[in-house]
């Protein structure tokens, strides 16, 4: 449709424009000139318009409960600074991580031997052998995790995160003892996920390193991790050839 | 041209200043005073902001935990609610950056996934309200549009906030209202 000066797609271009005001004297005359003469055009910026009046006009929610009990837990627990935890023996590291590894090199080692590495350093965690499955970084059992100690208490995450970690490897590695019964494309889609969630862990304790307090940023760590736990049953439980 | 009224700016009284006073010196029944002032509003952006009632709920505690953690710092150079406000987007975008940024790749990966072991169909449309239709948008055009069109903060501000430029903004915001008339028009 063509209108003087401008055509309706044109029109459209510069509405963005138009609406913030930004237009110079000119471009403001020939849209308002369109605008007078195209119904259309004046029927969108009047749905703009009455959209914009209606959420400027929204009213308040309201939570479901009553979250005040749960903040007054909060700012009335002590900040007690935990004691700065002695380093474990390196021997005592070595050996959990040795248990891991003899559980499940063999099986990573023939998976390895024809898939790219997988992604599941997380973290600062160096992996430890071409062979061995890299730890992720919510397993402190082997390497030098970087795990800031926090001043605040919080001990049941570190336990929390080892019983992931475990249940973690050991699903990996069935997973990866399977690669060769999956089609494909399904692995490049488990790789893809662990990535993704991988990133989503190292985000959330990105976020959490900058604040410590939040249950929300706590609750999205243990998401991913339980959503890492997720897909892995899922992968290990896929027919052969999916 | 459309206009925003800047809702936040009224989000707090002059009487309140005792009870944040008193607040910021460890007392707690004067800063739950605060809370039943501010709560919905507070519980609003959260919820407006993420879509989802239940992770607003947490995001609002922590956002009053938050508050009184640094209520020390507050020095009154705006109003306590129009502080409060502020310091409920910087939690919220603080926590997206954790989630929201992988949260729709994620989906996308699981829902392949679900495909692959399970076929089935995809979700069906509905007509929405308003609050339906702005829970439904994309997180970076949600979160402007309720930002801009429903909080009243200036795209300058917004940019600020997201560490993107006013034109960006601007170019988003537009791209939210379409997208809202569309999804309402359904």
């Amino acid at each position: 449709m063509t209108h003087p000066n401008l055509t309706c797609e044109a029109f459209e271009a510069q509405l963005p424009a138009w609406l913030e005001g930004d237009l110079d004297v000119s471009a403001t005359a020939d849209a308002e000139l369109h605008l007078a003469a195209c119904a259309r055009c004046r029927a969108l910026v009047a749905d703009l318009e009455q959209l914009t009046d209606a959420a400027a006009a929204l009213p308040v929610l309201t939570p479901s409960r009553d979250l005040w009990a749960g903040i007054e837990a909060r700012i009335a627990a002590p900040v007690v600074a935990l004691p700065v935890r002695p380093a474990r023996p390196r021997w005592h590291l070595g050996a959990i991580a040795a248990g891991l590894v003899a559980v499940t090199s063999l099986a990573t080692w023939q998976v390895a031997r024809r898939t790219a590495p997988a992604p599941d350093v997380v973290a600062s965690a160096p992996a430890p052998a071409v062979t061995a499955p890299a730890p992720t970084i919510e397993a402190p059992v082997a390497g030098p995790v970087a795990t800031p100690v926090s001043a605040e208490p919080r001990a049941p995450r570190p336990a929390a995160r080892v019983t992931y970690a475990e249940e973690i490897n050991k699903l990996r590695a069935v997973v990866e003892s399977r690669a060769n019964d999956l089609d494909p494309a399904t692995v490049a889609i488990i790789e893809s996920s662990i990535a993704t969630i991988d990133a989503a862990i190292v985000e959330a304790k990105a976020a959490l390193d900058r604040d410590p307090a939040s249950r929300f940023l706590e609750d999205q760590l243990n998401k991913s991790l339980e959503r890492k736990l997720s897909l892995l049953r899922k992968a290990a439980l896929l027919a052969s050839s999916t | 041209m459309l206009v925003t009224e800047p809702r936040r700016d009224t989000l707090s009284t002059e009487s309140e200043a005792p009870d944040v006073a008193l607040a910021a010196s460890g007392d707690r029944r004067a800063f739950e005073r605060l809370y039943r002032t501010h709560q919905n509003r507070i519980f609003s952006v959260c919820a407006r902001m993420v879509g989802d009632r239940a992770q607003a709920e947490e995001l609002t505690q922590d956002v009053f935990v938050r508050a009184w953690d640094k209520l020390s710092q507050f020095r009154g150079e705006a109003a306590f609610g129009t502080w409060l406000h502020r310091l409920a987007v910087n939690v919220v975008l603080n926590a997206r950056k954790s989630d929201g940024r992988v949260r729709s790749r994620m989906a996308e990966d699981e829902e392949a996934l679900d495909r692959v072991a399970a076929p089935g169909g995809a979700p069906m449309g509905t007509s929405m309200d308003l609050e339906a239709a702005i829970a439904a948008l994309p997180a970076g055009a949600r979160r402007i549009f309720v930002l801009h069109d429903v909080e009243g903060y200036k795209h300058e501000e917004i940019g600020e906030m997201l560490s993107i430029t006013a034109g960006g903004s601007k170019a988003q915001l537009h791209r939210a209202r379409m997208l809202l008339r569309e999804a309402l028009e359904r």
